[in-house]
């Protein structure tokens, strides 16, 4: 039974522009794996067609099927979380093993408020 | 987390639409095909015919042939087919004539001089005889022209259907979330094209001039382009139509085929007439100072025009933002706008206060920046707008880049 998660310090899942996130990887193989990589990434839902941006990558040197590594990441300036009528832009940090045969993803928020920005909350005067 | 899913349940309907839309090409194209194959069939046999020696009894010059502007060619001859002796007078199949006295006479004499001359004559109907066969060119190329009409028909109608939904497929089967990873990670470089630069540290303009998102010369030139293709098809059909009306024999299932064609070629003659007269609309020239826009700052848009004002009754100038999805439909992709911000920076009615001026332009704190992907963007613009009388209205969008809120101003 493979098990894989990520742990986020404090288990925060909001952040703003230019934070450093810390936390670890864990996972459980019945394997060794051949590669564990965490992205760091951000990806768009909604009318259009995805979009998807790998932002930053660690590739964890392992030969071990059961292990923990931490990580620090220091967050982008953008996008922010974003939630529209026609399209959502939305952040995650995933570990992938093996280029995909397993992977776990944990869903974040990179806005200055901690909160996705939403078409509601802007002053708009349509 | 919040998940969010969006309805796609109008994508089995655009598709109905579309293939509808692709049969009427298609029906059209087979219309044509089938009515001008069967008079290409009937020239082709010709060329199958018995070559026989023929007697002219007469030849003129037929002066009100068809109608009263053209010539045509008065023929009698008489030609001997298995033993039998016939007459015809017919000198081409499907002949027309000509309006040029110059060349029906040069056909004339060629007859009158020629000493061997030959008819052909159908061998399962020996009555039947030309003096000369019609040439394949013209009905082979109109036949030729028709299966445009037929790839766009069956292209789009194949396009339509063999695209597969993703968002249904999507919903249908719960998908591992390895899978969607995996499609990501596969594909490193592709991803990694899509970056935006969100970085505050660079070099900041002081101004910066800002660039209309459309082009006067550029539509014009689509415009004409678009009608010249779309004309130049159906003219060929046309000219087939005014022949059959030449001839006192109209082609009424060919002339309602090609009505809602020639609408449409009409209507393209009317854009292209649009777009012509709006290069002699004014054109704004606006300068944002300073030339980097973060979330929750103010900056200061100055404007003027180059070209002919007097003719603008109203000048509206309105900071807006927008979200702009792309998505496949069909055999094509199509872009869903909705501007979700906008704010009215400038409006009136006097000239003098139209030509050149400055106003602030505050960017709101609480809202989204400006964001680009390859099918999914947040577009910020300044609109300018204005209304003239009896004239196209000059509409123009100015993008300009918002950027995240600089995170150096909270300390």
């Amino acid at each position: 039974m493979n098990n894989l998660s990520i742990e986020i310090q404090d288990n925060q899942t909001a952040f703003t522009p230019g934070e450093t996130m810390q936390g670890t990887a864990q996972w459980q193989l019945d394997d060794i794996p051949k590669s564990v990589t965490l992205n760091l990434l951000w990806y768009t839902q909604g009318k259009g067609t995805e979009d998807v941006s790998i932002v930053e990558s660690i590739h964890f040197d392992t030969y071990a099927p059961t292990d923990q590594k931490p990580f620090s990441i220091t967050l982008p300036n953008g996008p922010y979380s974003f939630s529209g009528k026609l399209l959502s832009i939305i952040w995650a940090l995933e570990l992938i093993v093996d280029k995909g045969s397993e992977c776990h993803r944990q869903e974040i928020t990179l806005s200055p408020t901690g909160q996705e920005i939403t078409i509601n909350t802007s002053s708009a005067t349509v | 987390m919040k998940s969010k899913t969006k309805s796609h349940s109008g994508y089995t309907g655009s598709k109905l639409d579309l293939t509808g839309f692709h049969l009427m090409f298609l029906l059209f194209s087979l219309a044509l095909t089938s009515i001008i194959g069967l008079s290409f069939i009937k020239i082709f046999k010709t060329y199958f015919w018995e070559k026989t020696h023929c007697t002219i009894l007469s030849c003129k010059i037929d002066h009100a042939y068809k109608t009263e502007s053209s010539y045509g060619i008065d023929i009698s001859y008489t030609y001997t087919f298995n033993g039998q002796s016939y007459t015809s007078d017919i000198y081409q199949h499907n002949y027309q004539g000509s309006s040029d006295y110059t060349e029906i006479k040069q056909i004339v004499d060629q007859i009158i001089n020629n000493t061997q001359v030959n008819c052909y004559v159908n061998p399962e109907c020996p009555q039947e005889a030309y003096l000369t066969r019609e040439s394949l060119w013209r009905d082979g190329s109109a036949i030729l022209v028709c299966q445009i009409f037929t790839a766009i028909g069956v292209g789009g109608i194949v396009f339509t259907w063999r695209k597969k939904n993703p968002k249904k497929n999507e919903s249908n089967k719960p998908k591992p979330k390895s899978a969607l990873v995996t499609k990501w990670y596969m594909k490193p470089l592709k991803i990694s094209s899509q970056h935006q630069d969100f970085s505050l540290n660079n070099k900041r303009p002081d101004s910066i001039i800002l660039k209309s998102d459309s082009s006067a010369i550029k539509n014009l030139l689509g415009g004409i382009f678009a009608t010249l293709f779309w004309n130049g098809i159906v003219s060929v059909f046309l000219s087939l139509v005014l022949d059959s009306f030449e001839k006192g024999e109209p082609n009424w299932v060919l002339t309602i085929f090609i009505i809602p064609f020639v609408l449409v070629g009409l209507y393209l003659i009317l854009v292209t007439f649009y777009h012509f007269l709006k290069l002699f609309n004014a054109r704004p020239i606006l300068t944002l100072t300073p030339g980097v826009t973060p979330l929750g700052t103010t900056t200061e848009l100055s404007w003027t025009f180059r070209g002919w004002m007097k003719f603008i009754r109203h000048l509206t100038i309105t900071l807006s933002a927008r979200e702009e999805a792309t998505y496949d439909q069909g055999s094509s992709s199509k872009t869903d706008k909705h501007t979700f911000y906008e704010m009215e920076l400038f409006s009136t009615n006097i000239t003098s206060e139209m030509t050149a001026g400055k106003v602030k332009c505050a960017i709101p704190q609480d809202c989204m920046h400006s964001f680009q992907a390859k099918h999914n963007k947040i577009i910020w613009s300044i609109n300018v707008k204005g209304n003239i009388k009896l004239w196209p209205n000059i509409s123009s969008k100015f993008p300009f880049t918002v950027l995240p809120t600089d995170p150096s101003d909270d300390q």
